[in-house]
């Protein structure tokens, strides 16, 4: 078998095209990012930090020894007042448009030994497709005697000082 | 046989090569969107709010004297009914300081355990 020379350029010419088709393809692959379902979990964990950052926020002491905002729409029974803090805390965001993120609080108290739940704040105007992924937060927030609002849940214990959980479902409408 | 071309037998193994490595690279850039899942998840399952919000509200508690008993049994059941976690705390004054509580929090939610002693 002879072995001639003849192509030798056709052959560095065949190189140069394909490392220069290597280059285009790597340079467009990471212009472009793949939104897997796995990346659906990073969205989750930004959604759920942002919930926690912001009850977090609202149970602040506003001085020593003072009870917090949230302390205060919880025990007063204030869903109002919750959704005008709570809600501008989750959606407002510089040089843009809000973010459409819903909510919807429940509060869990201890009766006896069981559980009991009820709506805090509920705020209407979404319609659920069915196929909204939510996230949850928690947070602790304790009730101390009286005064006691007329609008708490009539199971509540009213005589002693307590904890209730406050449990925050969001989720992108 | 002694017929047969033998040109550009050269542009043609390029084109193997080409194409193995192209596999190879395939292969790298499947794995990474494995890589990106796990670590999300990992993240997600870690009850870093709830940690630190049960070692928050213990603290303020006991600082200001509010954390009874009863307040304790709430805490314990809506923990473990509604955060599926079960959590333990021991509290007591601390004999040698004066105005001191010691505070152990044990926190279990059956992947992450955490525990933790502090004077208050």
């Amino acid at each position: 078998m002879v072995v001639r020379d003849g192509a030798t350029l056709y052959t560095i010419e065949g190189v140069a095209a394909a490392l220069l088709m290597i280059a285009t393809a790597t340079i467009v692959f990471q212009a472009i990012s793949i939104y897997t379902p796995g990346d659906t979990h990073i969205d989750d964990m930004l959604l759920e930090q942002l919930g926690a950052d912001a009850l977090a926020v609202m149970d602040m002491p506003r001085g020593q020894g003072d009870r917090t905002l949230l302390e205060e729409v919880v025990q007063d029974w204030r869903p109002d007042l919750f959704d005008a803090t709570f809600s501008p805390l989750l959606r407002e965001r510089s040089l843009a448009a809000e973010d459409p993120i819903q909510y919807s609080a429940e509060i869990s108290y201890r009766v006896g030994d069981g559980v009991a739940s009820v709506t805090f704040s509920d705020p209407p105007g979404y319609i659920a497709t069915g196929r909204d992924p939510a996230v949850r937060v928690t947070r602790w927030v304790q009730i101390h005697p009286p005064p006691h609002h007329p609008n708490l849940p009539e199971n509540l214990r009213r005589d002693r000082s307590q904890m209730v959980l406050l449990e925050v479902i969001l989720w992108r409408g | 046989m002694a017929g047969l071309n033998e040109d550009g037998q050269w542009i043609v193994l390029m084109g193997f090569l080409i194409s193995i490595s192209l596999l190879f690279l395939m292969l790298i850039v499947s794995q990474a969107t494995l890589v990106g899942q796990t670590t999300a998840e990992g993240v997600l399952e870690f009850p870093k709010h709830e940690i630190r919000d049960l070692r928050g509200q213990v603290i303020s508690s006991v600082g200001d004297a509010t954390f009874t008993d009863d307040v304790y049994r709430d805490m314990r059941l809506l923990s473990l009914k509604r955060n599926h976690a079960i959590i333990s705390v021991d509290w007591r004054p601390e004999p040698d300081i004066p105005h001191m509580m010691r505070v152990m929090i044990r926190y279990n939610n059956g992947v992450t355990v955490y525990e933790e002693t502090l004077l208050v």
